[in-house]
């Protein structure tokens, strides 16, 4: 059976943060956290290293935002080889990444996940309660249990090579957003050069923004 | 900002989409233009942003708006975007792309994006060079601009895909369509037994140049094998120790479970592409997409376990719309379903789909049987003899149904008359896809062979609408049904339950055995096909080929060339049959299908 908590390596490595085999006895805070974590937060959302979640309780909202510790240059260099031998061809599953190489990481030095108090976190209505945190790190385990490369990205904010490269960029797409409303309607001007897209729009693409 | 009407190519519907900036729907662009009126989904200027939204306009066919735009007169008042498709019409092979970004704004399936203008234009000549191939490798059906857009798609994927339209959308059509642009090789149809005759029919009528082989043929280059699953289960030798061009799984939810020899022997098939077609590719667990992705395109979910714990937990246990997104994403790459809804405006209102059934061997034996018995027995004079050609009729029509049915027994069901198992394949179909489907047989004993199966095989209680019921038994199934209520399939009596009821929550009817005037059957299919219906209505007719059915199909058609005059019922001419005239109408055609 599938557990609801770490059910790949790479939760179990950030649920082992959260539930130290050294702790003594139940812990009140985690078993309030992981009822809180199936049914009061929502919006999870990751960007490079920072999780941010909603957590409503008794008809509050606290906006709760963690920052998860960098791994050193050292740590990078060591998962990068790691990775590097590890993962798939490229266009396999990117969001995941096989569960013995978490043991192989942790082995040969970065961890995957930090300890508690090396997390930053914050949220919106005042200090942040213990159980509130592990709530949210609960949330976060089933996420990368969702989509395991997500632990090995929130340890390597603003480095793109850590995993396997990234899927080729779309070239015959162009984002809603670079489109222009103003010139939606013309045809490009006469010799087609209109900045930024032509290389995708073959020469007769939007203007970019 | 123009306020002419736009043209804007929908790579996904393979057709030209007319329409105005100012809102309304513009004029047919030419009254020799084919163009039916629809709403898609374009981004358009919305402030200072382009967004999509839904508008409504004209659909042109690709190829007639193509020659089209290659033959008209340019107009100093044609919008940027005409104007350019104008010009790349007369040239497409122009370096230069003369096109705004409204010639082509539809939104990509992820809607984030819209494709270039470059990629739009590969798109419309990739289409057009597919129905040149198409006519080239004597492929003579005709695809609707969503088939043929399913079809560009299906040959854009490297090994395999699965296509799971909505029933009735045309899946055979596209599978035969891929097929024909492959006649150097040798090709291969797995479905159920009771699918086999559709697949000669369909192969016969749109690509008559590939040569359907019969059982101990060799396949050969431009030939195609239709072989049941249950047969490749028992024998998979002679399939599997060669290596076909495509193979195409056809109602792959019967081979939904990896552990089942049928699944295995799929499996095992060597093929270049392999083709997975089913309407439900989850019936009742996500877990059935891994096992059909599997099929189609094997490793492209992960391992069972790793989708179940990263997908079917995350999805079907907490409602995670991430884990949701991020697999709708990763199945876009080789999965592609059109609703019934989506495609809408290229479907006919009413569409009436004929379904020839094999014989199982039981049916064959029975029905040769009991002509024989009556023949022998002889027919008698005047009265005695109307008598007994009614009870052969009768037994002959029970027989096509189901032998359970003539012979007085409650079960087995299962694998003993052809259309018996081709409706319980569609009606997991209806079951698994939330379509309402109403279901007419002229038997309430085979009405309740049908719903007491349904119901175990389903776990639900399907009603049954019949003439023994009050009339506030039939207010309250009726209702229930027309409000939302219960599994969706209704099974009704065609005499009892033909008229007067509205029950447009289908949107599929299904006549499970034939009545002599198509005017009754008509009156029964029109209790979805009426006013307050906003979706195309499909309406199968099952028929046990080679046998009375064929004729009750003959009568019909003939009926119905007589501007469905009303004309005398198809017993009594029977009745004015001679003896050897008569046996020569009900016998079995040679080559009965089984």
């Amino acid at each position: 059976m599938t557990a609801e908590f770490g059910s790949t390596a790479w939760g179990r490595a950030w649920l082992r943060r959260l539930e130290p085999v050294t702790s003594a006895g139940p812990d009140p805070d985690r078993v309030r956290a992981r009822g809180l974590a199936r049914r009061a937060v929502r919006d999870l959302r990751i960007r490079d290293n920072q999780v941010s979640a909603v957590l409503s309780e008794r008809g509050r909202d606290h906006a709760i935002t963690l920052t998860v510790p960098a791994w050193s240059p050292d740590e990078v260099r060591t998962a990068r080889r790691r990775l590097r031998s590890s993962v798939g061809p490229p266009g396999g599953l990117h969001e995941d990444l096989p569960d013995d190489l978490a043991a192989e990481l942790e082995t040969a030095g970065p961890r995957i996940a930090p300890d508690l108090g090396e997390l930053t976190a914050t949220s919106s209505t005042g200090p942040l309660r213990r159980a509130h945190l592990l709530a949210v790190c609960y949330a976060l385990v089933q996420r990368v249990d969702e989509e395991p490369a997500l632990a090995v990205r929130l340890r390597t904010p603003a480095i793109q090579d850590v995993l396997a490269p990234p899927a080729p960029a779309r070239s015959s797409m162009v984002p809603l957003a670079e489109l222009d409303p103003h010139d939606f309607y013309d045809p490009p001007p006469p010799g087609g050069s209109r900045p930024g897209l032509d290389s995708r729009s073959g020469g007769g693409g939007p203007r970019a923004r | 900002m123009t306020t002419s009407p736009q043209w804007t190519y929908l790579p996904d519907r393979a057709c030209w989409f007319v329409w105005s900036p100012n809102g309304g729907v513009p004029a047919a662009p030419s009254p020799d233009l084919p163009s039916v009126r629809a709403t898609t989904t374009l981004a358009v200027p919305d402030g200072d942003a382009v967004t999509p939204r839904d508008v409504q306009g004209v659909e042109v066919p690709l190829l007639a708006g193509w020659d089209w735009l290659g033959t008209r007169r340019a107009d100093p008042a044609d919008a940027g975007s005409l104007a350019g498709r104008t010009l790349l019409a007369r040239d497409p092979t122009r370096s230069a792309l003369p096109l705004p970004v409204a010639a082509h704004c539809a939104p990509t399936p992820d809607g984030g994006h819209v494709r270039t203008a470059a990629a739009t234009r590969d798109d419309v000549l990739g289409a057009l060079a597919l129905l040149d191939g198409l006519r080239g490798g004597g492929f003579t059906g005709s695809l609707r601009g969503y088939q043929l857009a399913g079809v560009r798609w299906l040959a854009g994927r490297r090994s395999g895909a699965l296509l799971a339209d909505d029933m009735g959308l045309g899946k055979t059509v596209q599978a035969l369509a891929l097929i024909a642009n492959h006649l150097d090789e040798a090709h291969l149809v797995v479905c159920p037994t009771s699918v086999t005759p559709t697949w000669r029919r369909e192969a016969a009528r749109h690509t008559p140049e590939l040569r359907v082989l019969r059982d101990g043929e060799e396949p050969r280059p431009g030939t195609l094998t239709i072989v049941s699953y249950a047969r490749l289960r028992r024998a998979p030798h002679p399939f599997g120790d060669r290596r076909w061009g495509i193979v195409v799984c056809d109602e792959a939810q019967q081979v939904k479970n990896p552990r089942t020899l049928a699944h295995r022997a799929v499996a095992g098939l060597d093929a270049r592409y392999r083709l997975v077609m089913t309407g439900t590719p989850v019936e009742n667990d996500l877990g059935d997409l891994w096992a059909l992705a599997q099929l189609a395109t094997p490793g492209s979910l992960g391992t069972r376990r790793r989708f179940h714990d990263r997908y079917v937990v995350p999805i079907q246990h907490r409602g995670s719309p991430s884990a949701a997104a991020r697999l709708a994403a990763l199945t876009r790459e080789f999965v592609l379903r059109r609703t019934k809804a989506e495609v809408a405006p290229e479907l006919p209102d009413r569409q009436v789909v004929d379904l020839p059934c094999p014989l199982s061997r039981e049916q064959r034996r029975l029905y040769q049987a009991a002509l024989d018995e009556t023949f022998t027995d002889g027919l008698g004079t005047g009265r005695g003899r109307r008598a007994s050609v009614l009870a052969l009729v009768t037994r002959l029509k029970q027989i096509c149904n189901h032998p359970a049915q003539a012979l007085g027994q409650r079960g087995p069901l299962p694998e003993r008359s052809g259309k018996f198992d081709r409706l319980v394949e569609m009606l997991d179909e209806s079951l698994g896809g939330g379509t309402g489907c109403l279901v007419f047989t002229q038997y309430t004993s085979m009405g309740r062979l049908l719903v007491d199966h349904l119901g175990r095989r389903h776990g639900v209680t399907v009603p049954f609408l019949h003439g023994g019921l009050t009339s506030d038994a039939r207010d309250r199934i009726a209702g229930d049904f027309q409000g939302g209520g219960g599994p969706g399939v209704l099974v009704l009596s065609l005499r009892a339950a033909g008229f007067g009821l509205t029950l447009t929550r289908a949107s599929t009817v299904i006549h499970y055995d034939r009545w002599w005037n198509p005017a009754v059957e008509d009156q029964a299919s029109d209790r979805a096909h009426r006013i307050g219906q906003a979706q195309p209505v499909t309406i199968y007719t099952l028929r046990t080929a080679g046998t009375l059915e064929d004729h009750i199909a003959t009568v019909h058609e003939r009926k119905r060339g007589l501007a469905e005059a009303v004309t005398s019922g198809g017993e009594a001419e029977l009745l004015a049959l001679s003896d050897d005239q008569l046996r020569d109408v009900l016998a079995l055609r040679p080559g009965a299908p089984s």
